[in-house]
């Protein structure tokens, strides 16, 4: 009772305790409306993404591989690979031709398994933009001439790739249909963002293609984090090159006859189909796709494809930027408030001092006082643990909503953060980001609060001896 | 009884220490009021802080009636002073955001006493210190003396075995000094024990033993 009345009395007549209050209020408010702006920011950049991404919702997506595996609608199978055949690059060509020639559905051809070669003493980059960097391998190669080639990272797309995946440009012009068309000479590429530091605009880079010496020429450079539409995270582009597939004359030898074969063999092989999302259109697909391989007797299988890895990429690229922003936001909100809550708390003890000298004097113990200057750092403290632990759950329900609209094609505000469903989200992933420096947060708190009136009762008794 | 034997108490001063207190004995029987004369820095308030259970840091026994204070624990030390002393200081020690009754109301609030019968006993304390009507007065616009008297009220308030007054004139001018000792004589006729430390004679002259804290060691001027 001794220790009630002790408490009633700080917290009705200490003033800086309603300065607390108003500070974190104001904190609150503070937070509040940057939670509201950046969720609206965030809704924004979905509905962008939406829209951007609205051709990839009603489709399904097949894509062609090398034959080696999957299910073969081929008729009859050489043994030879085509491109090895006598008139293999006739037949491929060809088919390319068709497969794009279809108003039953859309083929795209992109991938990223194809590099290029540079003489090592002429690459300006690092070690970062060799192919293979992630798995350790940057070292040059040697063609057993004393000369040393770096094999490094490009991406190969036509021009149907290049419009749906809707990239953006830091420096230069985009592609434009004609850079797809007959070879004349020079090869028009973009490159990654991080070679804006190495080349500019209109360098020519002598390079290797499939053995073949090729001078490109650059054109452009891109935004940060571009894609490939076919691509679930945004890194691989910043370091490569952007090359497009286009069309080669007839050979004029073996050796140009035996490169295109190869060329066009990747380049059919890449290619994602997009067709309407009926058993219709299906099956039409098959059929024609079907005829002009049989026809063509071209060996081929293709396999349907996840088509949520476009809005995947994109989700997962916007939910790890935003996750960073809230993570940096929430350790610096706490840092600044762990500060004013030791420095409102000295304020408060020496404002409080007298009257726990009052209080010894008059025989209150000093456990009983120690007792209520823990409870009222708790009970603040606490509160202001409370805000912390509830705005980063709902920092998280905010991603956990993205991830749900991404993914599953839901939205359902009643479903916004409350702490029961901080348990049991199976993403519980989201939680940790921002619950991990809100749990520190309250931990440190938890601390002041039990260390501070420990400190500060044992210097008030020392004082008051020596007084 | 109140028997203090043998009490040393050094303080460490960087590398040295400082005998305050050495072999201090002292005796005061029941109803026997004491003042502790002394320069600054002879160890009055040590004495004091020793004899009110603050200070705990020395050697020696120390006996208040049938407690024995040398080895009690902090909680029975705070009991003490809450129950048992009434404690009246130089700089008055009040909570100058509260008013008079608050302030002496805090020396009582552990006591089973209903809110009327708490108000009753200040109300009576007020008018014994002349300063009837005051309750309500917030603190800060009081003045030294009438400071003082509240601080003399709130000790009196519990009802306590002894009051300890530790230079209870040492901030007041001559005028509000004299309204204090007349609460002081009064307070003598009605047989309130004291122990007063202080250094002015005219506060020592309103006590029937006087002695002198010289070098440690007690010296009993009256006798």
């Amino acid at each position: 009772m001794e220790i009630i009345k002790l408490l009633y009395f700080s917290l009705r007549k200490n003033g800086v305790l309603q300065l607390l209050i108003a500070v974190f209020t104001f904190f609150s408010l503070i937070f509040l409306i940057t939670l509201l702006r950046f969720s609206r920011h965030h809704d924004q950049l979905l509905n962008d993404i939406s829209e951007r991404n609205e051709f990839f919702e009603n489709v399904q997506v097949f894509h062609l591989t090398d034959g080696h595996g999957g299910f073969f609608y081929g008729a009859e199978v050489h043994e030879e690979p085509i491109f090895l055949q006598a008139d293999g690059l006739e037949r491929m060509k060809e088919f390319h031709y068709n497969l794009r020639l279809s108003n039953e559905f859309y083929v795209a051809s992109a991938h990223t398994g194809m590099f290029l070669e540079i003489d090592a003493s002429q690459f300006l980059g690092g070690e970062a933009f060799h192919f293979g960097y992630e798995w350790g391998l940057t070292g040059p190669l040697a063609d057993g001439r004393g000369n040393y080639f770096y094999q490094i990272k490009a991406a190969s797309l036509d021009y149907a790739a290049w419009n749906l995946s809707s990239m953006e440009m830091k420096h230069g012009r985009a592609f434009q249909a004609e850079d797809f068309s007959l070879f004349s000479g020079r090869i028009p590429i973009i490159l990654g963002y991080q070679y804006a530091n190495y080349y500019e605009i209109g360098d020519l880079i002598t390079m290797y293609f499939l053995a073949f010496q090729f001078d490109f020429e650059v054109i452009g450079i891109l935004a940060e984090n571009q894609r490939l539409f076919n691509e679930v995270t945004g890194t691989y582009l910043d370091y490569s090159i952007l090359k497009p597939l286009i069309s080669f004359g007839n050979p004029l030898n073996e050796e140009e006859r035996r490169f295109q074969s190869i060329y066009y063999n990747n380049k059919s092989l890449s290619a994602y189909i997009f067709v309407d999302d009926t058993p219709e259109a299906v099956n039409q697909m098959h059929n024609i796709i079907y005829t002009a391989a049989a026809h063509l007797n071209i060996p081929y299988s293709f396999s349907m494809t996840d088509h949520t890895f476009v809005l995947h990429g994109e989700m997962v690229n916007l939910i790890h930027h935003h996750t960073g922003v809230i993570h940096r936001l929430l350790i610096n909100s706490i840092l600044l408030i762990a500060l004013i809550i030791l420095f409102l708390s000295t304020i408060k003890y020496h404002r409080q001092k007298s009257v726990y000298q009052v209080h010894a004097l008059l025989g209150i113990s000093k456990s009983k006082q120690w007792l209520a200057l823990l409870l009222e750092n708790l009970i603040f403290n606490g509160l202001t643990v409370f805000i912390a632990l509830y705005y980063s759950v709902f920092y998280s329900g905010i991603m956990y909503t993205s991830y749900q609209r991404a993914f599953f094609s839901t939205y359902d505000i009643s479903r916004w953060p409350i702490f029961w469903e901080a348990v049991i989200f199976d993403s519980f992933s989201f939680y940790h980001l921002s619950l991990q420096p809100a749990l520190s947060y309250s931990l440190f708190l938890l601390l002041v609060s039990i260390i501070y009136p420990t400190i500060k009762i044992h210097q008030l008794y020392k004082g008051v001896r020596s007084k | 009884m109140i028997a203090l034997k043998n009490i040393t108490r050094t303080y460490k001063v960087g590398q040295h220490k400082r005998c305050v207190l050495n072999d201090l004995t002292l005796e005061i029987k029941k109803h026997e009021s004491i003042v502790i004369e002394g320069r600054s820095g002879s160890g009055k308030t040590t004495l004091l802080n020793i004899l009110i259970g603050l200070d705990t840091a020395f050697t020696g026994h120390y006996q208040f009636e049938e407690m024995d204070m040398s080895h009690a624990k902090s909680a029975i030390r705070a009991k003490f002073r809450q129950e048992k002393l009434g404690i009246i200081t130089q700089h008055f020690d009040l909570l100058d955001d509260r008013n008079v009754y608050e302030n002496i109301v805090l020396a009582i609030h552990h006591q089973k006493l209903s809110a009327v019968e708490k108000r009753k006993r200040i109300s009576e304390l007020l008018d014994y210190v002349n300063l009837s009507g005051y309750e309500k007065m917030p603190v800060k616009r009081l003045s030294g003396g009438e400071m003082q008297r509240v601080g003399i009220a709130r000790a009196l308030a519990k009802r306590p075995k002894l009051i300890v007054a530790d230079e209870p004139t040492g901030s007041l001018d001559e005028q509000t000094r004299d309204e204090v000792l007349t609460v002081f004589k009064k307070m003598m006729q009605d047989k309130v024990q004291f122990i007063i430390v202080t250094h002015d004679k005219e506060v020592s002259a309103i006590c029937n033993k006087v002695y002198r804290l010289q070098e440690g060691k007690l010296k009993n001027l009256s006798s």
